[in-house]
């Protein structure tokens, strides 16, 4: 009321003051295309700050100039300018805009919200940025694109899913992969792998306690919520889509760099030399060696072979064909996409096919039923490398990485004729360049999403939703041997095969009401109840044969006997939750918001399965304080603040039952049970509250810059407690310990310059994280092992924190090794080596990414890369190619391993020959660097050639390249995994590739 | 409107049964609240005996690293590392293989403490299960005793009666306690809660004894305190144990015989054997270490390459007339090695294989053999001064060898006795233990013909050891002295 007689007051003012700019008051309606109401539409008039915003029924009343004109904007709808023209009455018919509805967030289960009217800390990363990577991997695509999320491809394996981290390591047991929603329901990162980039419309990171608090269980560790593309409503025909893409792939190139012949014979030699008891500084002496060496083995010396180079595959192929079509009538929209993937590794043996297909279709039956499907299916075969890190337990030396450093340069890897050397008579192993001829490791994945849904609104403003979303998938795997492989001696005669069999599937059903109403005018309340449920259920079985003598025929059926009875497990899990959620803002100028969420899961306790989580937020949009209105610097400025609380269950489906289980093998013809593990019946969530404050500004409507800062505490950690292993157990899972996440994002976006021809934009993301572990089991201690022999939890520092033998550099009188001692001196004997904090830790304080795009007409170039800063990784490869322990194996070493001592007053690397190398802390390096992920050089040929075309709508070509090159001092194979792993003994490292594309439309 | 309310209604109702329940315990496997049952138990005791083959088997590692350890065999240049720290004698408490080696022996006495309470459960619920549950318990406390031994011959000074009650023991788990923190104790504590063990275990099984039994017998118990009564130097006790099973399982009489028990794993000595089938084979580590051969189709021969290779003293202790040359040890086709000689012992049992000319170097484990009563006789007559010549004469000629004269006497006898351990026991595991108890160090002495492939240098195959050097017993692996603050002090010459 009182709003009313002020703004009279004002129009009488107007109307006194401005007679002559001949204002009146405009009323009218804003409807959909399909004839319903639009609530909440904003209507300004251009180059005022008169607006005013639609009513329950759409309905707006406005005072204009009579030659005005209004700019009606809505989410979801496309902005749209009317022309006043002395009308009173205006009736504004919004279409739907497919481009908007992107910029809409989706907030904990309700309908979308625009990006600046949520208190909740988002980002979003678009199609364009995922659609064109010549990778199969959308996470790869996000890689330095969210400040704070920090993402690395663990392996450069087809078919292994990128390590995600968002703020930090959050748990140590209990994961630290965001909880991933696609089209609202939750699913894995393998789930998200096996989609097809195409079709996904945009991934949002939700980041703060009040976007994430809602999610409750399983979203300590932030929401990545994937849309996937839909098609618009009232669109006139169907936009028809094709894309191919070509890609050649080579290994990334390691800074570590192994001898060749000359130079492993001179050491070797000098080796040799040591072992015989002669002076190995004297040439002649390492040439004695030398002779020794050739002698005895039969070493040609001409011979200098590129393992690395003949081992890795160059410019393997990738290709890539999608077709997508969009489009809607006015009841009804769709979008059909089907794609085709197909790459080959840089490894031997490694390559991965995928066919995916997609359909989401929406439909309004009338003005309260909305129905929609979507429905997605892949089929993916891949075909693994034998003995990667991923396939073998353990450090195997025939690993084709490791076997690309450390065979001897004067191995011929072809015989005379051309045809490859079967057999390594000095390495021992079959030739890796044929042994994916001999192993084979093929596995399959069929896998369907789909979600289904029922949307009422029986009474305007009010939502009610029903969905039931969910996940399946199969995956066969068979591995074999063949009777043929070479040995030392001959071949194998006999071998193995083994099929694996695995079923998985996952369900959530999702009840939602929500409630948006406005209390007189400018109090805008939106509030959401709802339940849901989630029950998993995997099976698995795998049988395995041995006797298979025929390698034309190497299948389950070909082997005499089984070698061991088949492997059989079922396993499930449920959750159960109830929550609401409440926002209310003052004429989007203050906003708070409020939720909980009550969640149960079948992993807990029975009295401990039972957990409440909550958050509050409270946002200030100070530009649209009188103060800040029209402001032509400060465009926008908000400050916000969060806190909230959050769960993680990411432990076994069982781990709190104490089990007994059969046993795979069978005592005399009698079953075997045995005590699987001890249990924990009093296991409960792990708790996370996080308190975010942040401010968002933009400059000239050009720059815009969001920094948020964040506390997040972590306690009732699940992490197995290190136990004594006398006891029969090395560790046991409970709740204990306590962890913090201190850190700050920062978010930079310039559109630098934009006009018709040009457009330049930079953006930039940073993130520092502060790690600590802040509580462990025992209220006195300080300090413990975590049992890997390379790191402590330490309070105070982060988990991660190199704990170790601490190197202390070549004795330059001795040519001694030196490590510190007890008593903090050095001993040059390892057994007094004691284990110190290196105050150096795994985990990566500061990283991020940056990039720019620059269009001149239809040319555009992009870049982006993504770094992190201070964090260090044990380069574990150095034990085996830097170590004299090997060199009698005849083993190949580093070039550096060539920085040894010989002589009083020499400063090395390395001490004298006789001493092996110990695992010490020499070997952690600073493992910081700046990949270039994605370079990219587009045409797009200009709209108007296509004008008198009824067939083609537009084109597009372009040629890019991903991680083109690497800034980093680590000495060992790919920073970007040890980064991932921290430690590096054998990777598949990651490749760089070339891709060229283009793009028609329809 | 009408439609709208009674689809509310039917909302509301699908809500109700949305929920899931979440009382989900694990479909394929038991809870633990239900194990104590006799057939579970039942099972889990199978389970005992299938872990007994895993600890026993000859490619264990507890058993592996303890043969490289000594002066047995040297490493060569094809062995890729495996077991190197051993054979070289760099081994430290961080070590990862004396880590998994403790934690195997300790996990297992866990099952067998878990399945001791549930059978005492069904012992007390259930009267019927009796005469099963009371075997069951005295076979658990014998299982207990034997991996308590095995830990203290690996990881404790050699018993001595005198010092005992001052020399460091091993934690004693007693109950089921996951996480416990134990004291490692005395090893006169360790020793006399084994021979409490066994005494419960001699009350409670009654199973007699047969040739190649796959179960534990009362012959079996009989040869374990043969086996402590020599370690505790009771030496009487010793010599009564051991000759009263000479009669029920005779020594083998001819060439075809020795090689039956490791071909077929089929002997009249074998008194007690871990079981295995082809389909059990996983239980069994196996290793190539010692041959490694494929078979050569033209020429119908293995042809081997070893990555461990027996040393030249041992190879000349087999001579040719020896049953044992050629199936323990002997001449064989060493790639690009003329007239090498390997340790063939191991080839395996030829009816576990697949395929006849494809070797998989499975043997059933022999926990307790004959031959090892005739030598634990032996030594104890020498050490009481008695006959100790008779039961050594006994086993060479059963082994194809000449007896010893009767002037054979003093520390020439004792070098016999020492000599006929390593030709018999050779691959077994357990020289490393016999040489603390004899308190005799090592030089080591490369096979000639095999020097090209040695690996580590004079260094490693001409290493020396001291009788007195204290590494001849194992650290304490780091980890069990970081998380147990009861445990004590490490072992001598090893930091904590």
């Amino acid at each position: 009321m009182i709003r009313k007689l002020v703004l009279s007051f004002i129009a009488v003012l107007g109307v006194c003051a401005y007679a002559f700019a001949q204002t009146q008051q405009v009323s009218g309606t804003v409807m959909s295309a399909d004839g319903l109401p639009v609530i909440g539409a904003t209507i300004m008039v251009e180059g005022t700050t008169i607006g005013t915003s639609t009513d329950g029924e759409g309905k707006f009343v406005i005072t204009a100039p009579a030659s005005g004109v209004l700019a009606v904007s809505c989410i979801g709808y496309a902005d749209q300018q009317v022309p006043v023209s002395n009308r009173t009455a205006i009736d504004i018919v919004l279409q739907e805009d497919a481009e908007a509805i992107e910029d809409v967030v989706v907030m904990g289960y309700g309908t979308g919200r625009k990006v600046g009217t949520v208190i909740g800390s988002v980002s979003q990363v678009k199609s364009e940025k995922l659609q064109e990577r010549p990778t199969n991997n959308v996470m790869d695509a996000m890689q330095g694109q969210v400040a704070g999320l920090q993402i690395s491809s663990s392996s450069g394996e087809l078919n292994k899913e990128s390590t995600m981290t968002l703020h930090g390591m959050g748990s140590i047991q209990a994961g630290n992969e965001p909880l991933i929603l696609l089209d609202g329901a939750p699913i894995t990162s393998g789930v998200l792998m096996t989609l097809s980039a195409n079709d996904i419309a945009s991934m949002t990171v939700l980041k703060d306690a009040s976007a994430t608090s809602i999610y409750g269980s399983r979203a300590a560790n932030g929401v990545i919520y994937v849309t996937t593309k839909k098609g618009a409503r009232g669109s006139e025909g169907a936009v028809v889509t094709l894309r191919t893409q070509y890609a050649m792939s080579s290994p990334i190139n390691p800074r570590m760099k192994v001898m060749n012949t000359d130079q492993w014979l001179n050491y070797a030699g000098a080796v040799v030399a040591m072992q015989n008891g002669l002076d190995y500084s004297d040439p002649a002496n390492i040439a004695k060696g030398r002779e020794t060496l050739i002698n005895q083995f039969g070493i040609d010396p001409s011979v200098d072979t590129d393992w690395f180079r003949e081992i890795m595959n160059f410019n393997a192929p990738m290709y890539q064909v999608e077709l997508n079509v969009s489009g809607g009538s006015e009841k009804t929209s769709y979008n059909f996409s089907g794609s085709y993937y197909d790459q080959k590794g840089t490894m031997p043996g490694s390559t991965l096919t995928r066919y995916s297909f997609r359909s989401n279709v929406e439909t309004k039956v009338n003005n309260w039923l909305k129905l929609g499907m979507n429905l997605g299916l892949s089929y993916q075969d891949a075909s693994s490398a034998y003995l990667t890190p991923e396939s073998a337990d353990g450090v195997d030396p025939s690993s084709p990485m490791l076997s690309s450093l450390l065979i001897q340069p004067f191995q011929r890897a072809y015989n005379e004729d051309g045809t490859p050397v079967e057999w390594l008579t000095w390495y021992q192993t079959t030739n890796p360049i044929v042994m994916d001829r001999y192993l084979s490791q093929v596995n399959n994945r069929l896998q369907l999403t789909g979600s289904a849904f029922v949307e009422l609104t029986p009474v305007r403003g009010l939502t009610i939703r029903s969905q039931l979303s969910g996940y399946g998938f199969d995956y066969r795997a068979t591995t074999h041997g063949n009777p043929d492989t070479p040995t030392a001696t001959g071949t194998l005669g006999s071998t193995y095969a083994q099929e694996l069999s695995q079923r998985n599937y996952q369900y959530t059903w999702t009840n939602t009401a929500e409630y948006k109403f406005t209390v007189a005018d400018d109090h805008h309340f939106t509030a959401l109840l709802g339940e849901e449920t989630i029950y998993g259920n995997s099976n698995y079985f795998s049988v395995a044969v041995n006797g298979i003598t025929n390698s034309d025929l190497i299948y389950l059926n070909q082997g005499t006997e089984v070698a061991a009875l088949p492997t059989y497990y079922l396993s499930s899990y449920a959750y159960n939750s109830v929550f609401g959620r409440i926002d209310y803002d003052y004429n989007e100028k203050y906003f708070v918001d409020g939720s909980v969420r009550y969640d149960a899961c079948s992993r807990f306790g029975a009295n401990t399965r039972g957990s409440v989580f909550w958050s509050a937020g409270a946002m200030w949009n100070l530009s649209k304080e009188d103060f800040l209105l029209g402001n032509r610097t400060l465009t926008n400025l908000s400050l916000k603040a969060s806190y909230g609380t959050q769960g993680n269950s990411g432990i076994g489906n069982y781990d709190q039952y104490e089990t007994i289980d059969a046993g795979a093998y069978p005592y005399n013809g009698a079953t075997s049970w045995l005590l699987t593990q001890p249990g924990n019946p009093n296991l409960a969530w792990e708790q996370q509250g996080i308190l975010t404050i942040g401010v968002n500004a933009t400059l000239w409507n050009k720059l815009s810059l969001g920094i948020d800062w964040y506390r997040r505490q972590t306690t009732d950690m699940l992490m197995p407690m290190p136990k004594a292993p006398s006891s029969g157990v090395s560790s046991l899972i409970s709740n204990i310990g306590a962890m913090r996440n201190t850190g700050v994002d920062v978010s930079l976006n310039y559109d630098i310059f934009a006009n018709d021809d040009w457009y330049v934009n930079f953006h930039a993301t940073f993130n520092y994280n502060k790690n600590q572990m802040t509580q462990l089991w025992q209220k006195d201690l300080t300090e413990v092992t975590t049992g890997t022999g390379l790191t402590y939890y330490v309070i105070g520092k982060p988990i991660g924190e190199f704990y170790m033998q601490e190197w202390r550099g070549v004795n330059p009188d001795t040519g001694e090794p030196q490590w510190t001692a007890a008593d903090g001196g050095v001993t040059s004997n390892y057994d007094e080596a004691v284990p110190v904090d290196i105050n150096k830790s795994y985990l990566p304080p500061y990283s991020g990414g940056f990039g720019f795009n620059v269009m001149w007409k239809g040319i555009g170039l992009t870049a982006d890369f993504a770094w992190v800063a201070g964090n260090y990784a044990y380069n574990n490869v150095l034990f085996f190619t830097a170590n004299t322990q090997f060199v009698p194996g005849l083993y190949n070493q580093a070039v550096e391993a060539l920085d040894y001592w010989k002589q009083p007053g020499d400063v090395t690397k390395y001490p004298a020959l006789q001493y092996i190398s110990q695992p010490d802390s020499r070997m952690i390096e600073d493992a910081s660097y700046l990949r270039l992920k994605n370079l990219q050089v587009s045409y797009t040929l200009p709209k108007s050639l296509f004008a008198n075309s009824n067939f083609l709508k537009g084109f597009k070509v372009y040629v890019g390249a991903r991680n083109l090159f690497t800034i980093t001092g680590y000495n060992g194979l790919d920073p970007e995994i040890a980064t991932a792993n921290g430690a590096e003994k054998d990777s598949y490292i990651n490749t760089r590739q070339w891709t060229f594309g283009c793009e028609f439309q329809f | 409107m009408k439609k709208i309310i009674n689809l509310i209604v039917m909302l509301g109702a699908a809500v109700g049964f949305t929920a899931c329940s979440l009382d989900l315990e694990p479909p394929t496997a038991i809870a633990g609240e239900k194990a104590a049952q006799a057939k579970y138990v039942t099972g889990l005791r199978n389970g005992i005996y299938s872990n007994l083959v895993t600890l026993t088997s000859y490619g264990f590692s507890g058993v592996v690293s303890a043969e490289y350890y000594t002066d047995l065999f040297n490493e060569t240049t094809n062995s890729g590392n495996r077991g190197g720290f051993f054979s070289r004698w760099e081994i430290y408490a961080n070590d990862q293989d004396i880590q998994s080696i403790w934690a195997s022996y300790y996990t297992q006495i866990l099952q067998v403490n878990y399945a001791l309470e549930k059978a005492n459960e069904v012992l007390q619920n259930n009267p019927d299960a009796a005469e099963d549950m009371n075997l069951y318990i005295g076979e658990f406390h014998f299982f207990r005793a034997y991996l308590m031994d095995q830990l203290a011959l690996r990881f404790c000074q050699d018993y001595e009666p005198d010092q005992a009650a001052s020399q460091l023991g091993l934690p004693y788990p007693k109950s089921y306690e996951p996480g416990a923190q134990l004291n490692r104790g005395t090893l006169a504590d360790l020793y006399s809660n084994i021979l409490a063990d066994v005494e419960v275990a001699e009350t409670n099984v009654k199973t007699q004894g047969t040739q190649n039994s796959k179960y534990l017998t009362v012959d079996a118990i009989t040869a374990f305190k043969a086996q402590l009564a020599l370690q505790m130097h009771e030496y009487g006790d010793a010599i009564t144990y051991a000759t009263s099973l000479y009669s029920k399982y005779p020594l083998a009489q001819s060439k075809e015989d020795v090689d039956n028990m490791w071909k077929h794993d089929t002997s009249s000595e074998t008194i007690f054997q871990g079981d295995l089938t082809k389909t059990t084979l996983g239980l069994a580590s196996s290793t190539t270490d010692y041959t490694n051969g494929s078979w050569q189709t033209n020429g119908e021969y293995f042809s081997f390459s070893p990555s461990y290779v027996p040393e030249q003293w041992v190879c000349n202790l087999y001579a040719e007339e020896d049953y044992r040359y050629g199936t323990y040890v002997g001449p064989v086709s060493v790639r690009n090695i003329a007239n090498g000689w390997l340790m063939v012992k191991l080839l395996g049992n030829e009816d576990l294989r697949t395929a006849a000319t494809v070797l998989n170097y499975y043997n059933m484990p022999k926990v307790f053999r004959v031959a090892d009563m005739y030598l634990i006789e032996a030594e104890a007559q020498y050490r009481n001064n008695g006959d100790a010549l008779s039961p050594l004469n006994t086993l060479r000629k059963a082994r194809g060898l000449q007896e010893l004269p009767a002037s054979t006497t003093g520390e020439e006898l004792f070098n016999e006795i020492k000599n006929e351990s390593a030709r018999e026991f050779i691959g077994e595991g357990r020289r490393l233990f016999d040489l603390k108890r004899w308190h005799v160090g090592f030089t080591r002495d490369g096979q000639t013909a095999c020097s090209a492939i040695l690996q580590g240098g004079t260094a490693t195959y001409q290493m020396k050891r001291e009788a007195n050097d204290p590494k001849f017993v194992w650290p304490v692996p780091q980890y069990e002295m970081q998380n147990n603050p009861n445990f004590g002090a490490q072992n001598d010459g090893y930091s904590e």
